[in-house]
């Protein structure tokens, strides 16, 4: 279940909380962002998806003013970061790359201490609050360096809510969880959106991470968009290109070209054919094959973008 | 108000790192060392400091006394103290930035300009702290030992303060002390506004400390020439407490380069910090 604003309104009614225009930035001659322009809307669960070394992380230092850009624009709220620090940032949590705390304070101590940077001293229920929704209420008084990798994650998570932000940006916030991890930031995300009303900017190099909570997205790659819409649509499953692993490959091969499947045919290797097919075929092709006493070991589907993106990573 | 804010917290931090009271630890064990083992052995050292005066001159009273050990303490630990100002001073910035918070700082509502001073004031607020303790635990340890009597100061010509005339001289003398190690303070601070690690700042402060004092100890015409320039050179101005009268001249001009080298140094890392990309 994602989240549904953009099922009921149309994104020229819908309000833009941030707005990148042509962004450029060079380090010493490396060109690290290449013109990136895209724009989120309040509500969105925005994926920002890209390889590692594409330009996430420098587009998001570029949002949060922690480095100039070389050129372009950056809006959030409608008004320009550099111009407008202190007004946009008091409504931005964050966390970038690393979630970084102060490791001889305890949670509790961090959290109280960058809410009072922040103008709002939080009061201990809305820290304690805090802790409970990113499930670190019973460790509140832990120092951080006692804190697993998955534990400072949900800390970091913590200190971008702390101030209670409208918008929230979030950069690799599941690298180096485990599964586990993985899904308990993925509800957490989902939770923040539905429960909160937070519009977050999600940044990940898995496209996996970012269709099961994203709404809209961007694929940069090098510096570059090269791709962005609706999820949805830019993951749609009617032109999914299959894999089919079998026992016996001629005898497969021979009903595949004498059925209505030989114009989903494209190639063959080993004991595993390619196919270019709609989702709801796969199940027919299964149940023939079958039915021909062919055994069906494997039948790995993949979306275009999927592939695109495999071939970017 | 938010300016208050942000120096408590910056307070809130370094008194909650354990590196902040090596400094502490080492003036608290430093001091009383050698406050006994002047006591115990201090009567001959007296007797070979003042071997060719004595031909001509009679000494009377207690010359080993808790304000000659709190001299002593002045004129040997202002080199050191340095080090112990620039291991927490070099850390503000650079400490920050190696751990990886300063970018959550950063993304507060509060600009770069009012975290630089606010680390900055919480630093020199550390040394003033660092060198209180030290003038504290030197005069009353030294005084408790030792007791009182008067001060005999040996320069280019022998000056002995009466035991009234030299609480004042000592007091002078520790506040003008501040003012150097401030200086030295501000110096780490800078380095520490252009790096990313920890280390980096504390050696280069020492490094620019020590090289200096070297050049400045070196009499040749050419280091003679760049001399007045170095503001390591107007560090051990409080000795000029210990001169009578005092040349409040000479300490006024002392105070003036130093203040205006720690207020550069605030400018210089003001202005490259506002300018300095976060990458870490």
């Amino acid at each position: 279940m994602k989240p549904s604003i953009v099922n009921f309104t149309s994104e020229l009614e819908r309000e833009t909380i941030i707005e990148v225009c042509d962004l450029h930035k060079s380090y010493k001659g490396f060109q690290a962002v290449k013109g990136i322009s895209f724009k989120v809307f309040r509500g969105d669960v925005f994926g920002f998806l890209g390889p590692n070394g594409a330009g996430k992380s420098t587009t998001i230092r570029m949002m949060l003013d922690l480095i100039r850009p070389t050129s372009g624009t950056i809006k959030i709220f409608g008004k320009s970061v550099t111009e407008n620090r202190e007004g946009t940032l008091n409504k931005i949590g964050a966390i970038v790359e690393k979630p970084d705390l102060y490791g001889y304070l305890s949670v509790y101590d961090n959290l109280e201490l960058l809410s009072k940077m922040s103008g709002k001293a939080a009061a201990k229920e809305k820290i304690m609050e805090i802790l409970e929704l990113v499930g670190l209420k019973d460790r509140a008084k832990s120092k951080i360096k006692t804190f697993s990798h998955g534990m400072k994650q949900r800390a970091g998570i913590a200190q971008a809510l702390i101030h209670d932000p409208e918008l929230i940006i979030l950069d690799e916030p599941t690298t180096g969880l485990d599964p586990q991890g993985m899904v308990e930031i993925r509800d957490l995300i989902l939770k923040l959106s539905r429960e909160r009303h937070k519009t977050i900017l999600l940044s990940s190099h898995i496209l996996n991470e970012v269709e099961i909570v994203a709404n809209r997205m961007v694929i940069i790659n090098k510096g570059k968009v090269a791709v962005e819409g609706e999820v949805e649509k830019l993951l749609n499953t009617d032109d999914m290109k299959v894999t089919l692993e079998v026992n016996n490959i001629n005898d497969a091969l021979q009903l595949i070209n004498n059925s209505e499947f030989a114009t989903n045919y494209r190639d063959h290797a080993g004991n595993r054919i390619m196919l270019q097919m709609k989702k709801e075929q796969m199940a027919s092709l299964n149940r023939k094959l079958i039915e021909n006493n062919i055994d069906v070991i494997a039948m790995i589907p993949m979306r275009s973008l999927e592939e695109y993106f495999l071939n970017l990573t | 108000m938010i300016m208050i804010t942000l120096v408590r917290i910056e307070l809130y931090k370094i008194f909650s790192k354990p590196r902040t009271y090596i400094g502490f630890v080492a003036i608290a064990f430093l001091v009383p060392l050698i406050q006994v083992a002047l006591y115990i052995d201090g009567e001959t050292y007296i007797e070979f400091s003042l071997q060719n005066l004595k031909e001509a001159f009679e000494f009377q009273g207690n010359l080993l006394n808790g304000f000659l050990a709190t001299y002593i303490i002045l004129a040997t630990l202002y080199v050191h103290i340095p080090f112990l100002i620039a291991l927490v001073t070099g850390d503000l910035i650079a400490g920050e930035a190696a751990s990886g918070t300063l970018k959550i700082l950063l993304t507060r509502k509060a600009d770069r300009t009012m975290i630089v001073v606010s680390k900055f004031i919480a630093g020199m607020i550390y040394t003033a702290t660092l060198i209180f303790f030290m003038a504290i635990i030197s005069l009353v340890l030294g005084l408790a030992i030792m007791g009182t009597g008067d001060l005999i100061v040996i320069k280019n010509t022998i000056y002995v303060f009466a035991e009234n005339d030299v609480l004042w001289r000592l007091i002078a003398a520790f506040c003008f002390g501040l003012i150097a190690m401030w200086c030295v303070g501000a110096l780490a601070f800078m380095f520490s506004a252009f790096s990313d690690n920890a280390i980096g700042p504390i050696i280069l402060t020492m490094t620019v400390i020590i090289s200096f004092i070297i050049i400045s100890a070196i009499d040749l015409s050419i280091f003679r020439a760049v001399k007045p320039f170095m503001f390591t050179n107007y560090m051990g101005s409080w000795k000029l407490f210990f001169e009578d009268p005092v040349d409040y001249n000479k300490v006024i001009l002392s105070a003036g380069v130093l203040i205006f080298h720690i207020l550069g140094f605030l400018g210089i890392s003001i202005y490259h910090f506002n300018r300095k990309d976060i990458l870490t």
